[in-house]
C-alpha cells in the first residue's frame, strides 16, 4: 500500500475571526447528497466513461479508483470503506 | 482530496455544511457536529477543532492517462439515468476564471506552483523545508505531479521523456532510469531502481490557495 500522509500541521485561525468569515449564505445542510459505499465498476465496464474525461485517481497499492469529477461536481463527497481504509473523498 | 475519516479510534462521518470559508467548503461530522476544511481535512470548529484527518495523494487526470498507468482500475459508475448531468463541466464558466497550481504542503513549509508556470518550464526542481522535488506538468490535464527526487541519498535532476506507448516519463540527467511522470513507479516496473516518493499536493485557484496559505510562498522562474 502507497506511505500514508502525515496529517495537516497547519496551525487553525482564531475561532472568531473563523466564525465571522463564515460564508452562510450560499446553501444548506446537506444542500449535496455524500455518495455512499458505492459499488465500483471494473475498469472495462464503465462504457460511459470517455478518455479526456476528468477523474481524481486513487491508488491504495492493491486496487485503483478512479472517481469522475464531473460527478463528484454534484455530490461533493463520497464515504466508502475500502482496503481497511476508511475514506472521504472530497471534491 | 481524499482523507482518512478515523480519529482516535472513531470513525465519523461526514455532510456539506452549506457553508463556505475562505472559498473553501465546509464539512460537518455527524458524530460532534465540528466544521472541518475540505481541502486541509482539519477541523476549524467544534469539540473537534483543531483535530486533522489523514491524506491520501490523490492524481488529477484524465480518464484515458488513468488507465493507461492503472490497466486493473475500478471506477465510480455514473447514475443509471442517461440524462443525468454528469457528462459536462457545470461549473465551466468559474472555471475559467481561475488561476490553476498545485499546493505543497510539507511540515514546515508550504508553496504553490502555478500550473502556467510549470508547463513552461517543462520540470520545476525545487527544495523547500529540506526537501528536494520536482513538480511534472501532465501533459494529458490540467495537473501536476510532485516527487520527492532524492533516490539513494542523492537529489535527482530529470528530463520529460516518452514510453514508446506514448506515456510521459521522467528520465534521469546524467542516467539512464525513468520513472513514470504520473505516478513515479519505476519503469519498466521490474527494472530494479526504487520508485518515487509521492509529495501530498492540492490543486487550488491561487487567490484560494493565498487566503488559506498566509505564510506560504508562490514559486517562480528565476
Amino acid at each position: 500500500m502507497r506511505r500514508r500522509c502525515p496529517p495537516s500541521r497547519a496551525r487553525s485561525p482564531p475561532l472568531l475571526r473563523f466564525n465571522a468569515e463564515i460564508d452562510r449564505t450560499r446553501g444548506h445542510r446537506d444542500v449535496f447528497t455524500v455518495i455512499r459505499d458505492p459499488k465500483l465498476l471494473p475498469a472495462d465496464r464503465a462504457t460511459r466513461m470517455h478518455d479526456d474525461e476528468p477523474v481524481l485517481g486513487l491508488d491504495l497499492g492493491r486496487v485503483q479508483i478512479a472517481y469522475p469529477t464531473r460527478l463528484l461536481d454534484h455530490h461533493e463527497i463520497v464515504e466508502q470503506t475500502l482496503e481497511g481504509l476508511e475514506l472521504l473523498v472530497c471534491w | 482530496m481524499v482523507h482518512t475519516r478515523d480519529v482516535d479510534g472513531r470513525t465519523l462521518h461526514f455532510g456539506h455544511s452549506g457553508w463556505l470559508w475562505r472559498s473553501a467548503f465546509l464539512l460537518y461530522d455527524r458524530e460532534t457536529d465540528s466544521l472541518w476544511h475540505h481541502q486541509t481535512g482539519r477541523a476549524l470548529s467544534g469539540p473537534l477543532r483543531g483535530r486533522s484527518l489523514g491524506r491520501l495523494p490523490v492524481t488529477h487526470t484524465t480518464w484515458g492517462a488513468w488507465r493507461a498507468e492503472h490497466a486493473a482500475t475500478l471506477v465510480l459508475p455514473k447514475p443509471a439515468d442517461p440524462d443525468a448531468p454528469v457528462e459536462v463541466d457545470v461549473y465551466a464558466r468559474r472555471n475559467a476564471t481561475l488561476v490553476l497550481g498545485v499546493g505543497v504542503d510539507l511540515p514546515r513549509a508550504r508553496r504553490l506552483y502555478p500550473l502556467r508556470a510549470v508547463r513552461a518550464a517543462g520540470l520545476v526542481h525545487d527544495e523547500i523545508d529540506g526537501v528536494s522535488l520536482v513538480v511534472a506538468a501532465d501533459p494529458a490535464s490540467d495537473s501536476a505531479h510532485v516527487f520527492d527526487r532524492t533516490v539513494g541519498g542523492t537529489a535527482l535532476r530529470f528530463r520529460v521523456a516518452a514510453a514508446a506507448d506514448g506515456r510521459p516519463l521522467l528520465r534521469e540527467e546524467n542516467g539512464a532510469r525513468t520513472w513514470s511522470l504520473r505516478t513515479g513507479l519505476p519503469v519498466p516496473r521490474d527494472a530494479g531502481h526504487p520508485p518515487l516518493r509521492t509529495l501530498l499536493s492540492t490543486p487550488w485557484d491561487a487567490a484560494a490557495w493565498r487566503l488559506h496559505h498566509e505564510a506560504g510562498t508562490i514559486w517562480s522562474p528565476e
